[in-house]
């Protein structure tokens, strides 16, 4: 018999801007270019999520920029889960900004779930230490009603969203499909753009196909939006304990007294239990991770994944676990103890990922293929891009071989591709975007001349000797410039007499709208790049 | 309409796309890249179309290969929203044997690779390489030089020719290259004709969106054309005056 359980759950939107402590800012946060939050400041002068950097500067010129920092969101949110534990024995995070728990105890306790739901935002409020953090919760039958509701009381900060029991069904079919990937990992977003595609658009609608056909047309990803839709939550009622095999554990010698050397057991552990359940064809849904000092101090937290947890997965929420708890000085002593619980289990469906251009199976593919390549033509011709920063085309990204790095790790990759200082993601002196598609290895000499055909010279403070009005590049015919831009002059590197580069850029625009960005330096042009 | 009587086991039609930017994506009858065909590229735009129609696809999660590709611009790319984090490039041994080995090898692992054919590229090993991107599902997405000799045997299954119409923000003695419109007409074997459009590539935002879209539907016996569906003119600069819809945790605005 499958229960449907009761779930509450926390949600605070955007945090992690509330975690940079920016909230009361105009601030966005960035990833990958991609604005993945802003503040209610930024949000009402036009950023969105999903925004490119770019278009978020152009609605808002003077939002503050941040980088990604998962680690200080998980930190920050420790002190939220901590006065929420006091309220129930065990919390479970899914991510830094959210987490859900059984509400039957808790409601009960407190008086019912609207009363239980206003004394949780007290606590949660409590523990932020800082005031107008807007603060979701949802109760409802199921964790995905549960996790929608949440994002529905965020949007109305007065009130919890209090679904009734036995109403979420109903509750949920007229809710739009987007819900789906919106809370869901393991719903990609490609499968709801589907869905749209062929007419569901809300969750009743898919809800009411048949679950056999919905399997057969979309595989076991599709089945499992589907009892989704339904409000029909695939977690078993038994809470029996996990089998012994599914727990790791490690007694240290001697108390660990830095976190590096537990992370370093931890990762250890994580790789043996993935290992384990691997064979199995089994991931780990849910994760519970157990700590304990040599005073009897004890750190013991759940952390769920829907869509399955990598060993560095696993990694990454040990630390994130452990950081706090040490960082704020709950612990008096070493730790003695740790141990990995694969509390909730399900199976692998990596192959069927693959049908829908799933991650694992890419990666893999990827990988294979890059180790085949490089014994092909060697380790350097085969490369990756890697963050260095500079103000010439082509020069804020240098290449390292593939093989150098750990390609399939979500982790080393974001660290490769993340850039290093935080001069809000702008360097002085570079030419604004669009940046040029095509950027020849080495420059190629090219002419430019003034409409009397004499080469444009440009002195030391800047001046021209002419206007730009034609430009010849190698051997090709000679093209008249009709607009023209510059100069923007670059002196680097003046302390070092090896390196010191004085150059004026331009961009030039001929009478056949191509365009190129050339430099001048030492009396001679050069070909930067190609608009192409 | 009966919903769950069009619910029957797979056509699996749609398992063989993967994404393509919208403004592309319209003028192509199945709506997105489908898997084991080619493109090839032309025009002084060639790199930055090449680029917008694999965007989505890798930030949807596949894995691009650029094979011999130099020349490719990563903080272009990067701004076209092309996740550098699933690219890889690989340079090719000299030689006539190395660049077909090695986009073979690439085709393998990767659901896209860009590159130039090679121009002395014969028509045994062309067949090849077509022969592994439908077994394999991949996109060979072939972008032709200006200033280079292009190969004469290969003809991708769709073509895409992209000219620049005129640069924007930029004067003279003034401003910067800030917009650019490109006329982007895309024809071959695989279209049911030649449908031409206008896009912005990029406008003012930095975004890749239609300019203008006309499509003509030449039948490929040259029959009757259709007139042109015109669809939402846009100001010289790009600006348009709607709230700029982006999809956002499955097109649900939260917490204002």
């Amino acid at each position: 018999m499958t229960g449907i359980v009761r779930i509450v759950t926390l949600w605070i939107p955007d945090w992690p801007v509330v975690a940079a402590g920016r909230s009361d800012q105009v601030a966005m946060v960035l990833r990958a270019n991609r604005v993945v939050a802003r503040s209610r400041g930024a949000a009402a002068r036009g950023v969105q999520r999903g925004h490119r950097k770019r278009m978020a500067q152009q609605r808002c010129p003077d939002v503050v920029t941040l980088d990604h920092d998962p680690d200080r969101d998980a930190r920050a949110f420790e002190p939220v889960v901590r006065a929420v534990a006091e309220l129930t024995p065990r919390v479970e995070v899914i991510e830094p900004g959210w987490l859900c728990f059984d509400a039957r105890g808790p409601s009960r306790y407190y008086g019912g779930d609207e009363a239980f739901a206003a004394r949780l935002h007290t606590a949660a409020a409590a523990g932020l230490a800082r005031a107008g953090i807007v603060i979701g919760i949802g109760i409802a039958d199921g964790r995905f009603a549960s996790s929608i509701a949440s994002r529905r009381s965020a949007a109305d900060p007065a009130a919890a969203m209090v679904i009734q029991p036995g109403e979420s069904p109903t509750w949920l079919a007229p809710q739009p499909i987007g819900w789906l990937s919106a809370v869901e990992a393991a719903v990609s977003c490609e499968l709801v753009e589907l869905f749209g595609r062929l007419g569901l658009t809300r969750l009743g609608d898919l809800a009411t196909l048949d679950a056999r056909d919905v399997l057969g047309r979309f595989g076991p990803v599709g089945q499992h939006a589907h009892r989704l839709a339904g409000g029909r939550d695939a977690r078993p009622a038994d809470q029996r304990d996990p089998p012994p095999h599914h727990r790791v554990e490690h007694p240290f010698d001697e108390p660990a007294i830095s976190l590096d050397h537990v992370v370093f057991v931890a990762k250890h552990l994580a790789d043996e239990l993935v290992g384990r359940l691997a064979a199995d064809a089994q991931v780990i849904i849910r994760l519970v991770v157990i700590a304990e000092t040599e005073h009897g101090e004890r750190s013991e937290r759940a952390w769920y994944r829907a869509a399955g947890m990598t060993a560095p997965a696993v990694v990454e929420r040990v630390r994130w676990q452990l950081d706090g708890w040490i960082a704020d000085q709950h612990v008096t002593a070493g730790v003695v103890h740790v141990a990995l619980v694969a509390e909730e289990v399900r199976a692998g469906d990596g192959e069927q990922l693959g049908l829908w251009g799933g991650r694992s199976g890419a990666d893999e593919q990827a990988i294979r293929a890059v180790a085949r390549l490089s014994g092909m033509v060697g380790n350097d011709h085969v490369v990756v891009p890697a963050w260095q920063g500079g103000r010439q085309p082509g020069t804020r990204y240098r290449w390292v071989p593939a093989v150098s790095t750990d390609l399939g790790n979500v982790d080393d990759t974001t660290e490769r591709l993340r850039p290093a200082s935080s001069t809000n993601g702008r360097w002085p002196g570079v030419v604004p975007p669009p940046s040029p598609a095509v950027v020849p290895a080495d420059p190629v000499p090219v002419d430019v001349c003034d409409a009397a055909d004499n080469p444009v010279v440009v002195s030391g403070r800047g001046e021209l000797s002419g206007a730009p009005a034609s430009l010849r590049i190698e051997q090709q015919p000679r093209n008249r410039v009709v607009s023209w831009a510059g100069p923007w002059p670059l002196d680097e590197w003046w302390w070092d007499p090896a390196r010191h580069r004085r150059v004026a850029r331009f961009q030039l625009v001929t009478e056949h709208a191509a365009a190129h960005l050339v430099f001048v330096e030492g009396g001679r042009w050069w070909l930067g790049a190609t608009y192409g | 309409m009966d919903l769950v009587a069009s619910f029957k086991p797979p056509t699996l039609a749609t398992e063989r796309i993967l994404a393509l930017s919208q403004p592309l994506a319209a003028l192509v009858p199945e709506g997105g890249l489908v898997r084991g065909r080619s493109w090839s590229c032309q025009g002084d735009a060639a790199a930055s179309v090449a680029i917008a129609t694999v965007a989505d696809a890798v930030r949807a999660g596949s894995w691009i290969a650029v094979v011999d590709a130099g020349w490719f611009g990563l903080e272009a790319a990067d701004e076209f929203g092309l996740s550098l984090d699933r690219l890889v490039a690989v340079q090719s041994e000299p030689g006539p044997g190395g660049w077909g080995s090695t986009v073979a090898a690439a085709i393998d692992g990767f659901d896209i690779v860009v590159t130039t054919v090679a121009p002395n590229a014969g028509d045994h090993l062309l067949r090849t390489i077509r022969a592994r991107l439908q077994a394999r599902g991949s996109v060979l997405v072939d972008v032709e030089r200006a200033g280079s000799h292009r190969c004469g045997g290969w003809h991708g299954d769709v073509v895409a020719e992209a000219t620049t119409i005129e640069w924007g923000g930029i004067g003279t003695g003034w401003g910067h290259l800030g917009s650019r419109r490109v006329q982007v007409a895309l024809c071959g074997r695989r279209m049911p004709g030649r449908a031409t459009t206008e896009l912005w590539m990029p406008d003012a935002h930095g975004e890749i969106r239609p300019a203008r879209i006309q499509l003509e539907a030449t039948a490929p016996d040259g029959g009757s054309k259709e007139p042109g569906v015109e669809v939402n003119t846009y100001d010289h600069h790009g600006h348009d005056h709607h709230q700029h819809g982006h999809v956002d945790d499955g097109s649900i605005e939260l917490a204002g």
